[in-house]
């Protein structure tokens, strides 16, 4: 596990704050960290709670060589817990009670103890239910770090009790730094940290050749669309292919997607002019030419029909109906 | 002793400190005055607003050793036990934890003993809406009739979770949402009380973030006064919550107002690459607009919004909007909102929200007459502009030799939908047909100077394009129909020029002209083609057409295109 703040790329700000109150002795008892997924606010979560165990802890910083921080290192320290999801991907209140059951203890190796409660927005009612008393008044010393990716989905009583840190997404020099780090050729991961709106484990997962033949294949879609080359054969011939993809791996037409809504929304920009960096900024030239085939408005009606799908995947659908009948929606837009 | 979050020590101790909740404090006040306790209570209403706290003062005050009073005197051993949880005689049940049936049932066994040293015996029941069903209903005889000593109080934020047998066993009271100003009243006590310089402006901002909720608030000051020395600024506190920041708001507004799209987009990355949340981006931009339009309606600015606003800066950003147009907007933003919670693109989310309210004017109109074909409307500018284009430029070339081009009165109607178009059309194109080595040369370099300069967006549009020629004022770019030139004309033209100057080191403007079919970029020497003669006024006669006649022109070609055959070529 991590235990050190140097292991976190960006959020400079965050960690500046988290380690002044730890040099303070001002950390309050509970914390709330969010921000999107694949960012490093566990990684953070656990530096945190290292430096809050660590015994000489160095200018809010675990040292790294007492017992407690080799024992968290091991993955040994009995005084650190951590919730997480079971296999059906929720936290119950079994977890929570057994969690509860074991900090009513005294601290055995450092003086205090600390809980991460991972994927918090996964608890269920009764499990959250039952931590609201626990994080408001614990007994004794106990930190608790609360991780979610979604503030909306947890109770605003739990949120209420927690000292709010938000984690913002990463810069694309920074995605490209992390993913460099881990071995990715530097070429490619500036290429995957522009699709990557901020989050490290979106540039991972789209990190396998069939990621980049998605983004092909979205872009050429859109070139089709531009070209106005839609026809029934099309429909019939992508809602195959993008069907047995979706009904395979539901996630993938999820991609497919949004690598579309990425075009249409770097045409839009192009369109007003903005300077900003494109999502496809590798792949300009290719963007380029289509400026100007379409209308702004039929961008904005594209990109709305795109969004709309987007959000009809959510729910369990039969994927290749679902890509026939976007195909058909987008023709008539563009013929009308 | 570790340290203790400001809204554990700052928890009321007695009904004086109860902030915002007048219409419980009184009541109950009044109820211990007259001996009227009833057995049981149902605290309800939101987070942070006093719940559990007036619970534990209304238990202090039953079994304080002085009491019972209304006052509770915090330091007799019975309250002291309260405040610690070691009281023989008060029970803080969490009954998210202890919701089964079984602990209820034992709680019914020890409810029949009396009180150990107190008066009363108190059992106070947080979190009831946790209670599984059978154990309301194991509670429900013992609730309806305990012993004389017993007083249950139970808190809950969802009371619709509370079986309706339940409340109708409870007096039942509802707090409220704190207000603002009670906010801001008690965060001003706990300041002053640590010593700590604060800006009124920021309490306030706090007071606003904490939405209704005290403890919200107090843990909201607690993070800045960690991270802020002894001095709290406004600054400071707007950086701590994540808040955009006014100047950022009203640029954006205005942005958004004179429908610069380019701005927008601009400024949207600015903020996210700050590390801003989008839901709080959204949320203070609908603030925002709320504050517009309540100023709209009633002309007073409320002070819901997190900045103060002067009445002068608000009247200037509400005249910009129409009051339908704002309703309309507010609409948008809150799609917005909602569906940052799940899209995989929240970015996108959100600036597809504000390109559309730039484009609020055809969007509007579009959900307004419903029957109208959704997309028809820009095909038919676009149609309008490009056969406007055609005859302004016939007429352009065949009035070249007068001193003022007049657009001619029947398209002058049509020239109303499309402003913009006709406006740049309408210019007196003087087409320098000359295509020269040289010239076309320069071109190949313009463009490679735009690349090395990284004008991307630049080349995108200029990419169709083809070099038509140059004289010693202007040079001519043709473009493909549609959108493109006004785009060269109206964004692009200045960085086209100077890149064109960079190159050649002379000072031309940029003339886009309209060709139906781009010829392939660049052409190579020999095979220039020349430009055709455009038909003149004497092959149709158009020019002496009258007024009426020449409106059906305009429709016949509306129809049937603009492919003009002279009557002896028929023959």
């Amino acid at each position: 596990m991590n235990i050190s703040w140097s292991n976190i790329t960006g959020h400079k700000q965050n960690i500046e704050r988290l380690k002044t109150l730890c040099r303070e002795d001002m950390v309050p008892h509970s914390m709330l960290f969010f921000g999107i997924d694949g960012i490093g606010k566990m990684l953070a979560a656990q530096a945190m709670a290292a430096t809050l165990l660590c015994h000489h802890p160095v200018d809010g910083n675990a040292c790294g060589e007492c017992p407690s921080c080799k024992a968290l290192i091991a993955g040994t320290h009995p005084d650190f817990f951590t919730v997480e999801p079971e296999e059906k991907g929720i936290i119950t209140i079994g977890s929570v009670r057994e969690m509860q059951g074991k900090i009513a203890r005294v601290p055995i190796m450092s003086k205090v103890r600390a809980v991460i409660i991972d994927d918090a927005q996964t608890m269920n009612d009764a499990a959250a239910n039952s931590l609201l008393k626990t994080i408001e008044d614990p007994g004794g010393e106990i930190y608790f770090i609360l991780v979610t990716n979604s503030t909306m989905a947890l109770l605003e009583t739990i949120i209420s009790r927690c000292m709010r840190e938000e984690f913002a997404g990463l810069s694309p020099e920074d995605i490209s730094s992390v993913l460099v780090k881990q071995g990715v050729a530097e070429q490619q991961a500036r290429y995957l940290a522009t699709f990557a709106d901020g989050s490290v484990r979106q540039a991972i997962l789209l990190n396998d050749e069939e990621g980049t033949s998605l983004q092909k294949s979205a872009v050429e879609f859109f070139e089709n669309c531009a070209g106005h080359e839609l026809d029934m054969e099309m429909v019939w011939s992508q809602g195959k292919s993008l069907g047995a993809l979706g009904k395979k791996e539901k996630d993938k037409l999820k991609q497919w997607f949004s690598f579309l809504a990425m075009v249409i929304r770097d045409q839009l920009v192009l369109y007003s002019g903005s300077e900003i960096i494109l999502y496809n900024q590798t792949d300009i030239s290719r963007i380029n030419k289509l400026t100007g085939q379409l209308s702004q408005h039929q961008l904005i009606a594209l990109l709305k029909l795109v969004r709309e799908y987007q959000g009809r995947l959510r729910y369990s659908v039969s994927p290749q109906l679902m890509v026939e009948s976007f195909i058909i929606k987008v023709k008539t837009l563009l013929e009308d | 002793m570790a340290y203790m979050a400001l809204y554990r020590k700052w928890r009321p101790d007695n009904f004086n400190n109860l902030v915002g909740q007048d219409h419980v404090s009184r009541t109950l006040v009044n109820a211990i005055k007259s001996g009227r306790i009833s057995h049981a209570y149902l605290f309800t209403g939101p987070r942070g607003t006093g719940k559990t706290s007036t619970a534990r003062i209304l238990a202090k005050a039953l079994n304080c050793e002085k009491g019972p009073t209304t006052e509770p005197c915090n330091e007799c051993a019975a309250c002291r036990r309260i405040d610690s949880g070691s009281s023989m005689d008060v029970f803080e049940i969490d009954a998210a934890s202890n919701g089964g049936v079984d602990e209820i049932r034992d709680l019914r066994e020890t409810v029949k003993f009396a009180p150990v040293n107190g008066r009363y015996k108190i059992y106070i029941i947080d979190e009831v809406h946790a209670l599984s069903r059978d154990a309301f209903n194991a509670l429900l005889k013992t609730l309806e009739e305990p012993p004389e000593h017993v007083v249950f109080i139970m808190a809950t934020t969802e009371v619709h979770k509370v079986l309706p047998t339940i409340q109708s066993r409870c007096q039942r009271y509802d707090f409220k949402r704190i207000t603002v100003d009670d906010i801001f009243g008690r965060l001003k006590t706990v300041v002053s009380d640590m010593d700590i310089q604060v800006d009124d402006e920021a309490l306030r901002m706090i007071a606003v973030k904490a939405d209704g909720g005290m403890r919200d608030a107090l843990s909201i000051l607690d993070q800045c006064i960690a991270l802020s020395e002894h001095s709290l600024t406004i600054d400071r506190v707007q950086q701590l919550l994540g808040l955009v920041g006014k100047e950022w708001l009203d640029n954006l507004v205005s942005a958004l107002q004179s429908r610069d799209a380019a701005a927008v987009l601009t400024m949207v990355d600015e903020i996210i690459r700050s590390g801003k949340d989008f839901q709080q981006v959204l949320g203070e931009l609908g603030i925002h607009f709320r504050g517009l339009m309540i100023f709209k309606a009633a002309g007073i600015v409320d002070g819901v919004d997190y900045y103060s606003q002067t009445d002068e800066s608000i009247k200037k950003q509400a005249a910009g909007f129409t009051q339908e147009q704002i309703v309309w907007i507010i609409r948008r933003i809150h799609e917005a909102a909602n569906e940052v919670k799940w899209s995989p693109q929240p970015r996108i989310a959100v600036e597809a929200a504000l390109l559309e309210i730039c484009q609020r004017d055809i969007l509007m109109n579009k959900s307004a007459s419903a029957d109208k074909a959704p997309s028809a409307q820009p095909v038919d500018d676009g149609r309008i502009a490009q056969l406007e284009a055609k005859l302004a430029h016939m007429m352009g070339m065949l009035k070249s030799g007068a001193a003022s081009v007049a657009t001619p009165k029947g398209s002058a109607a049509a020239a109303s939908s499309a402003p913009k178009v006709t406006a740049t059309v309408a210019k007196p194109v003087q087409v320098a047909a000359n295509i020269t080595e040289d010239g076309v040369e320069l071109w190949q370099k313009t463009l490679d100077h735009l690349r090395a300069t990284g004008k991307e967006q630049v080349m995108a549009c200029t990419q169709n394009c083809t070099f038509m020629g140059m004289n010693d004022a202007q040079f001519v770019l043709g473009t493909p129909k549609g959108v493109i030139k006004g785009l060269l004309e109206r964004i692009y033209r200045k960085n086209i020029e100077e890149a064109f100057g960079a190159v050649s080191g002379l000072n031309l403007s940029l003339v886009c002209q309209e060709v139906a079919t781009v010829p392939e970029p660049t052409p190579r020497k020999g095979e220039i083609q020349e430009d055709v003669p455009p038909p003149t006024d004497d092959d149709f006669g158009i020019s002496e057409l009258q007024d009426d006649a020449r409106e059906r022109l305009d429709k016949a070609v509306d129809v049937f295109g603009d492919g003009f055959v002279h009557p002896e070529d028929i023959q």
